[in-house]
């Protein structure tokens, strides 16, 4: 069996299982809030991804010349099986995110503080129970999309306004780039926690607040990074070619220099969604996050911090979550570099 | 730091916020407020500290009551030994590692020590933070008899110098740990990737060829090379480390800035908030003008001011 | 770890959640005072061999300013009130003013004029006798409007202070009871130091934070940006005890409540107060470190804005009081520490009625009040409904791990009742202007209360309150405020008592405000002996603290 064949194969079971609970599913998905759709975005993305190099992988590896850049790229990244497993946990992930409703047979919120609460980890609430008498699996599950989707809609402000930003001045130049590079520097110079600390405390907190400075504050470092190409890229042949043959300057960007920029903006948007993730976390815990009863990583590590002595359960689960998606957004970022860098081929 | 300012000043509420109680009568909270200096408009209120911030006084902190000066004068020291600390573990650390694992590229301990990298770089350090106090009280570290807080030992004036030395970097270890481990972690994955690019040049196949021994291949050649880039690393990490340090001083409460910061944003002390954000953006443009004037010394291909 | 500033426990609303308790029993054990760590055994220690050592005392909060004139926080008055000062009166355990640093005191027998005695053994740390230029001085400050004297109130039916000779005042009062309350709160100002600045600039006299002179058991050493450190004061007066028994007094601000039990737990400091109740199994398993409770002053509660329509009625006062699970509270987040409240006097205080009981816990009443009141769900979207308008708002509350555990289970019981309430999250700086200011911005607010002996609560509920910023739930009940009216110029306990007890049920029964829970204040002793905690103070009995000569550090 094809390792593409085995993710096909993946999606019909998952189909058959949505099938199965279509109700829950339905109200997941079609009535579903913003982070029902992200995971849904993420998943498909991931598996048509995760076939794609699979089929890509059998047919590409008995020869290399003669294929693009791109496909030596999916190889070399077939070949890192690090990374693959980075992905194959992200999919794990986003799945179970999307499924979230399946999954958990308990209301996030539903509280018990009478009987119900610190119940150590057990079949019924497999990550126990927390001080309110939450299900942990629950809270985990549901913050996850709460995180995730901060992550993403984070990262997609970011790279959007970092490539506008770095394109600008790498291309027009001159005093452009001369401003544009201060505003950076200036943006860089600033620990961005404390602007963060200090922008909620003028704003009520909220999911979309989080996300937008999140994402206002995420963008310089892949601004640096396009304006880094697209200087290196402009003095190239082909470009000072096009510019020769009259082409106008918008259709060269688009034409022949962003899709040569895509490479480190691509690994910089993976690396970027798990610091994004660890700031929401940083940001709940010091109480300045995602408003409660809403379920959060970092409101469910912080919730758990106070009761670890008594419920260790509580905040290592939650915890152990973060851990495990940045980690894997970090090997498959790690492992998009190796494969699509030619200075990293092995 | 304008910038800072008009947040503040928009920010609802006022240092007087933190009088919440029905046995003030409301002239006398605004006779706090006209105390304070706070009746004013506030373009008036800004002109005046802009003039003041420029002839060096950051005015004066309602909520340690001293003057803001006297206030950084005492914490900026602590913030710095800790930032220093941590960055030097940082890179001693992580280029340390790295190294090892260039060296032994593929190998067993390769693999387990990258995995380890990966999953520190991962781990929240709050959370790191969180863990290893919980780990001080719970007994399991108790061998250690580690401080979980502050920097001083109460007797600490009457220690030698030798004593107060020790029982300071006694303080250090847990939140030097916390607050770098994940940097340096990420050093270390820098490291080896730049490392093994490097012993990929021919100038150390060449340096291999003409039988020079494997030590001083790596150590003198290559390492050397590898240092490069990893010092424009510590312009990046500053701001981290920076903003860090205030989730891990009220953690390990360490009397430093990052400390200072955070209560100062809940109190609305507007001067210290305004001052201790631009010393740390003052330390962060250093920080980075200080890895440029490294990195121009270190390499002789960069000229500094010729741009392409 | 959630540590704000604005977790004063001194009389005062508090937007950080600082609750204990316990249960009915328990509750009066803990209240008049526990001479903790009393556990080591063995032979007894001779009084001389008691005096040396160091303990270091640790709490959310830094200690603010030395000035009592600015101050507002709990750890900054403690300090002057116990440690670095020694005030005029210090309350006995009826809560009664005696002198303290004054010999003495006569009130004329129309209560129209006090002789004040200063005793001659008093003496700043410096060396300068204690005398009634700094009486005056203290009490001028007090009155003149320029200084923003936050507990004004303290003197308002004190008019006038002349010197009769250097250690005799004399005071012109008008009559109300417990007169020498404020005294006892208010610490002296030295008059050498503090005589030529303009009541504006007090707060910035460096007397305050950077050179204190006192002229308590203890006297100030240094300020490190970690600690404020103490030592004894050799020449304190013998009357008044003579040097206290420890050599050296340290305070540390700790935030992190993990943090401070885990340094308690490992000997790196002595003391510390006011921890939450979910550190506390970490250290009732330690040997060494006694945990304390004291029945604090303090309660939680919500007010409900009665400008919005939802809050008008007493009666759906009552319902949602009546949905909300506050014993669960108890449990759950105070692990017991703590009782259900049942109005605005609590078990700490003298007239409190302990056969009084809160509201129970009852949906179903409450569902049938709701209805009675017109909120239906006409349109069977599940949440109730009046004239269009669903019964849906806003709970207000600062961000704070435990308020924000009480608002989830308000926010589960009153949507089982068909309530709708959605948890706003403000920062204190931010939630105070919304609540207190004209417009009344807020619906519901989930705050805390610290409270005091004396009650004179008018400015929360007088009518003609109604528009000022502390009486901002807009509640109005005439009978109430004859009540209240009374209560600051009744002399007689007894007839004070009855007083304190209607108002303490006019309230009860109107609900304006949904009375969670009474909180107790937990403290961690290790090692140190001859501490007593009490509604007081953490600090009391500071004087008598020592340490049994093998554990000194």
């Amino acid at each position: 069996m094809t390792a593409g064949l085995k993710w096909y194969l993946g999606a019909g079971l998952l189909l058959a299982l949505g099938l199965w609970r279509r109700g829950r599913v339905a109200a997941t998905v079609v009535g579903g809030d913003v982070a029902g759709w992200v995971a849904l975005a993420t998943l498909v993305i991931g598996i048509v991804l995760c076939a794609h190099l699979g089929l890509r992988a059998r047919r590409a590896l008995p020869a290399v010349r003669g294929h693009s850049w791109w496909e030596i790229g999916l190889r070399q990244f077939r070949l890192h099986r690090s990374a693959v497993l980075g992905l194959q946990l992200l999919l794990l992930l986003s799945l179970a995110t999307l499924l979230t409703p399946l999954l958990s047979s308990f209301d996030p919120n539903a509280i018990d503080p009478a009987a119900g609460r610190l119940l150590t980890p057990s079949l019924t609430h497999l990550m126990g129970t927390d001080h309110l008498g939450r299900d942990v699996l629950s809270r985990v599950l549901y913050g996850g999309r709460i995180s995730l989707s901060i992550g993403f809609l984070a990262i997609l402000i970011s790279v959007t306004l970092g490539v506008v930003v770095g394109a600008t001045a790498g291309y027009v130049g001159g005093w452009v780039d001369g401003l544009l590079m201060r505003i950076v520097d200036l943006f860089l110079s600033f620990p961005r926690l404390i602007l963060l600390m200090m922008i909620v405390a003028v704003f009520p907190p909220s999911v979309l607040l989080i996300v937008a400075i999140l994402g206002l504050t995420g963008w310089m470092g892949v601004a640096r990074l396009v304006r880094g190409q697209v200087l290196s890229l402009r003095e190239r042949e082909y470009i000072l070619a096009a510019r020769a043959l009259g082409f106008r300057g918008t259709r060269i960007m688009a034409r022949h220099i962003l899709p040569n920029v895509l490479t480190p903006v691509i690994v910089a948007a993976t690396l970027g969604i798990g610091n994004a993730i660890l700031a929401e976390a940083a940001l709940s815990f010091l109480g300045l996050g995602v408003a409660p009863p809403t379920a959060s990583w970092g409101n469910v590590i912080r919730d758990g911090s106070r009761f670890m002595v008594d419920g260790w359960w509580i905040t290592s689960f939650p915890g152990l979550a973060v851990v495990l998606t940045v980690m894997s957004f970090n090997l498959v970022g790690d492992g998009l570099r190796d494969a699509l860098d030619p200075r990293h081929s092995a | 730091m304008t910038l800072i300012f008009v947040i503040l000043h928009l920010a609802p509420g006022d240092p007087t916020s933190t009088y919440f109680s029905p046995r003030i009568p409301p002239e006398v909270l605004e006779q706090m407020r006209r105390n304070m200096g706070l009746d004013q408009p506030i373009h008036v209120q800004y002109v005046q500290w802009l003039r003041l911030s420029l002839s060096g006084d950051f005015g004066y902190s309602y909520s340690e009551f001293r003057p803001v000066t006297s206030v950084l004068a005492d914490h900026l020291p602590n913030t710095l030994l800790l930032g220093t600390v941590s960055l030097v573990l940082i890179f001693v650390v992580g280029c340390f590692i790295g190294a090892v694992q260039a060296v032994r590229k593929y190998s067993k301990l390769d693999s387990v020590l990258t995995f380890f990298a990966l999953l520190i770089y991962s781990v929240p350090g709050f959370w790191l933070g969180l863990m290893l106090v919980l780990l001080v009280s719970s007994g399991a570290l108790g061998w250690l008899n580690l401080p979980v807080s502050g920097m001083l030992d109460v007797n600490h004036e009457f220690m030698s110098p030798i004593g107060r030395m020790a029982d300071i970097a006694r303080h250090l270890v847990m939140p030097t740990i916390a607050l770098g481990l994940a940097s340096a972690a990420g050093v270390a994955r820098y490291m080896r990737g730049e490392l093994l690019e490097v012993i990929g040049q021919d100038y150390i196949r060449t340096a291999r060829a003409k039988g020079l021994r494997e030590s001083s291949v790596i150590w003198r050649h290559a390492l050397r090379n590898a240092l490069l880039p990893v010092i424009t690393l510590l312009g990046l990490y500053l701001p981290l480390l920076i903003g860090g340090t205030v989730v891990i001083e009220v953690v390990f409460a360490w009397p430093g800035m990052g400390r200072l910061l955070y209560d100062g944003i809940l109190a609305r002390d507007y001067p210290l908030v305004t001052a201790a954000s631009f010393l740390f953006a003052v330390i962060v443009l250093a920080g980075n003008l200080l890895a440029d004037l490294l990195y121009a010394a270190v390499d002789p291909r960069i000229r500094l001011g010729a741009r392409e | 770890m959630t540590n704000q500033r604005s977790s004063n426990s001194r009389p005062g609303f508090t937007t950080r959640g600082t609750p204990f308790f316990l249960i009915g029993l328990f509750a009066q054990l803990g209240c008049g005072g526990t001479d903790a760590g009393s556990a080591s055994n063995g032979p007894p220690v001779a009084e001389e061999d008691r005096y040396g050592g160091t303990v270091v005392v640790s709490g959310v909060s830094d200690i603010q300013t030395m000035n009592s004139l600015v101050t507002t926080d709990y750890t900054s008055d403690q300090h002057q009130a116990f440690v670095l000062f020694a005030p005029l009166a210090r309350l006995d355990e009826e809560f009664k003013a005696q002198p303290y640093l004054a010999r003495s005191w006569e009130i004329n027998a129309d209560t129209s004029q006090v002789i004040l005695h200063l005793r001659e053994d008093a003496a700043w740390h410096d060396g300068v006798p204690v005398t009634a230029n700094d009486v005056i001085l203290t009490f001028n400050l007090a009155k003149n409007p320029a200084t923003g004297f936050p507990n004004a109130s303290y003197f308002d039916f004190w008019d006038a202070a002349e010197v009769i000779d250097s250690l005799t005042v004399r005071f012109t009062i008008r009559s109300h009871n417990e007169p020498f309350f404020g005294w006892a709160r208010t610490a002296l100002v030295p008059a050498h130091i503090l005589s030529g600045t303009p009541p504006e600039e007090l707060a910035k006299h460096p007397f305050g934070s950077q050179s204190p002179v006192g002229n308590g058991p203890f006297r100030f050493v240094e300020r490190t940006s970690d600690a404020w450190v103490f030592e004894a004061n050799e020449d304190f007066p013998q009357d008044l005890g003579g040097r206290p028994y420890l050599d050296r007094l340290v305070y540390r601000q700790i935030e992190d409540h993990v943090t401070r039990a885990a340094e308690l737990r490992v000997g790196g400091i002595d003391l510390a107060v006011d921890l939450i109740p979910p550190v506390l199994s970490g250290l009732e398993s330690s040997a060494e470190v006694r945990v304390v409770d004291i029945d604090a002053p303090e309660y939680d509660f919500i007010a409900w804005n009665s400008k919005r329509p939802f809050f008008q009625d007493p009666q759906v006062r009552r319902a949602l009081t009546m949905a909300i699970d506050r014993g669960a509270m108890v449990r759950a987040l105070r692990s017991g520490h703590g009782s259900v409240a049942t109005g605005p006097l609590g078990p700490w205080h003298w007239a409190y009625d302990a056969t009084w009981s809160p509201l129970p816990v009852d949906p179903d009443s409450a569902r049938a009040l709701l209805d009675a009141a017109g909120w239906k769900d006409s349109d069977g979207d599940g949440i109730r409904d009046r004239d269009g308008q669903p019964f849906r708002f806003d709970l207000m509350i600062a961000p704070n791990p435990e308020r924000e555990d009480i608002a989830v289970i308000v926010q589960a019981g009153l949507a089982a009742v068909g309530i709708d309430v959605q948890i706003a999250i403000r920062e204190v700086a931010a939630m105070i202007p919304a609540v207190t200011g004209p417009e009344r911005r807020y619906d519901a607010v989930l705050v805390g209360n610290v409270s005091d002996m004396i009650v004179d609560e008018r400015d929360s509920w007088a009518c003609d309150q109604i528009g000022q910023p502390n009486q901002f739930t807009s509640y109005c009940n005439p009978s109430l405020d004859v009540v209240m009216d009374s209560i600051p110029i009744v002399q007689d306990r007894e007839v004070l008592g009855g007083l304190l007890r209607r108002f303490h049920e006019i309230i009860a029964a109107d609900q304006p405000y949904t009375f969670l829970f009474y909180l107790d204040r937990i403290n961690g002793v290790r090692g140190v002996q001859g501490v007593e905690f009490g509604v007081r103070g953490d600090w009391l009995s500071v004087h008598d603290w020592w340490v049994h000569p093998n554990d000194r550090r």
